[in-house]
């Protein structure tokens, strides 16, 4: 039997004013697939999940989301959870760690709505998903690049998203911190039954949590499962 | 000291300190995290040449200023966002720019005009009644979209990426800023003067920053740390016969000396070195 399909990227072709960043895109993603997204620097992987995200629009092609177009549907966009690449977030930005999960509930309260109980507990519940609870409490610019990497990640957790993107979560991080989100994503994939795409390099990542992956070079070069794509570059 | 509280001027001067020195820190908490301080001396720059036309025509010069200061807004935002320049490099082309218009006008001027250099130095003893009315209505103005916005202004003050993916229209939020931004520079030239504005807005933040991890924490010490300054400052002013714009900013300067050093976060060692939580 097939299983359930999630997302389908049809023939997507993005980019920017002047330069195509993704040509001709297709493939599908089925609930509770571990999907690992390589390529080339500039190959257009971080646009490809800003084109899933609904936050560049296709310039030919579609994306649907549970059969749905994000850019009609904005509202289903809450349902996906996006950690973006390496940022210029400031490491010293003055919060505590459930201020910066507190900000995941944006999309559901706004400007005005205020925060109830309901709402605090589950920014515990979200840390906790990222093994953080028991640092709730701490100042964020105390946390080593793994830990900030995790508070984010429990950030995108709290919308009770079905679909979670990471954008090079491991990139510049030292190998024990590269270990915890490693642990910390697949206990997302597996416990938590999420569906996951995630850009990433790290062969370690791809060897231990992918079960899929995809290559992305402007066009899409490759896709099968993690054995085949280890089998073929040994080749 | 006695002579001091006698007169009406005063009270008004006093008055003026307060509300600005409070409307310019909470806005320069912004301004810090976000590194806009050179936007804010190029908001500056376009307000006083706006200020410098008015008293060339004759017309009001606080309307001439706001419309400057928003019109630099405007082309600041649209040639970084539109354009391929980065803010830094827009910034330093209008403020340049202005400069050179102010100089202008002020060269077009057939006699040198005391009240005009009140805008670029500040003049707080020469506040009047309508310039006070002008100040907290523009205070009100702005303290009310901080604070209706703030969660928005605080995503995007952290992440602007994270934020737009959350469904906050970062551009919308960049540019509502920048012109909370230009509205209080004008509001404030009269007190500190169109060189020392950014200061006025980077000083108390950057000492509240010292004192604490929280960013709601940081606005409120800020404040205090404003309003009070600006009050001293300006008593000191009065007692020594100084410039009120110059004397503030060094109470300000005094007050981020003394947060630095009683800071906590200097001395703190870090418990992330390792990472505490992993399995
Ligand atoms: N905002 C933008 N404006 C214009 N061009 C862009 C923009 N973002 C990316 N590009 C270009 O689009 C192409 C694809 O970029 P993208 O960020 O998707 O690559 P990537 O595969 O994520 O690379 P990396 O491994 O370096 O993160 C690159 O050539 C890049 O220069
Ligand atoms: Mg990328």
């Amino acid at each position: 039997m097939e299983a359930k399909t999630l997302l389908e990227v049809k023939n997507v072709t993005a980019g920017y004013p002047g330069h195509v960043a993704l040509k001709d895109v297709n493939f599908s993603v089925a609930f509770r697939e571990a999907v690992a997204v390589v390529g080339p620097n500039g190959g257009g992987k971080s646009t490809l999940l800003k084109v899933i995200m609904g936050l560049l629009e296709p310039k030919e092609g579609t994306v649907l989301f549970c059969n749905e177009s994000l850019m009609k549907n904005r509202e289903m966009r809450t349902k996906i959870a996006y950690l973006p690449q390496q940022s210029a977030i400031n490491p010293h930005f003055p919060a505590l760690i459930e201020d910066i999960v507190r900000l995941g509930l944006y999309g559901e309260l706004g400007l005005l709505k205020s925060v109830t109980k309901e709402h605090e507990q589950r920014i515990i519940e979200a840390l906790e998903k990222v093994d953080m609870a028991s640092m709730i409490g701490e100042p964020f610019e105390h946390l080593s690049g793994g830990q900030k990497q995790r508070v984010l990640i429990a950030r995108a957790l709290i919308s009770n998203p079905v679909l979670l993107l990471l954008d090079e979560p491991t990139t510049g991080l030292d190998l024990k911190s590269q270990e915890s989100i490693l642990q910390t994503v697949k206990d997302l994939s597996e416990k938590e039954k999420l569906t996951v795409i995630a850009v990433t390099h790290d062969q370690v990542f791809l060897k231990n949590w992918a079960e899929r992956v995809i290559r992305i070079e402007q066009r899409l070069t490759f896709d099968g499962s993690s054995s085949e794509y280890f089998q073929r570059s040994e080749d | 000291m006695v002579q001091f509280f006698q007169y009406a001027f005063l009270w008004r001067s006093l008055a003026a300190a307060v509300i600005i020195g409070s409307l310019c820190s909470f806005l320069g908490v912004f301004v810090v995290l976000k590194g806009l301080s050179f936007s804010g001396a190029g908001i500056a720059h376009g307000a006083f040449a706006g200020v410098a036309l008015a008293f060339l025509l004759g017309v009001e010069p606080f309307l001439m200023g706001l419309l400057f200061s928003l019109i630099m807004v405007w082309l600041i935002g649209l040639s970084s966002k539109k354009g391929n320049l980065n803010l830094d490099a827009s910034t330093g082309i209008f403020f340049a720019v202005t400069m050179a218009l102010a100089i202008l006008f002020i060269g077009m001027m057939r006699q040198y005009n005391t009240e005009l250099f009140g805008f670029l130095f500040g003049n707080i003893l020469a506040v009047t009644e309508k310039d006070l009315l002008f100040m907290t209505l523009i205070g009100f103005v702005v303290t009310l979209a901080l604070i209706i916005g703030y969660r928005a202004f605080y995503y995007w003050a952290f992440d602007e990426t994270m934020a737009e993916a959350s469904g906050i229209q970062v551009e919308k939020v960049f540019f509502l800023f920048l012109s909370l931004l230009a509205l209080s520079i004008v509001a404030s030239l009269k007190v500190v003067g169109e060189l020392l504005v950014t200061a006025f807005m980077v000083i108390p933040a950057s000492s509240a920053y010292q004192l604490t991890y929280s960013l709601k924490n940081m606005i409120i010490i800020s404040v205090i740390l404003g309003a009070i300054g600006s009050v001293i400052g300006l008593v000191v002013s009065f007692i020594w016969d100084i410039p009120s714009g110059a004397s503030i900013v060094l109470v300000l300067g005094l007050e981020f000396l003394l947060c630095t050093l009683f800071s906590p976060k200097k001395r703190h060692k870090g418990v992330g070195g390792g990472d505490v939580g992993g399995r």
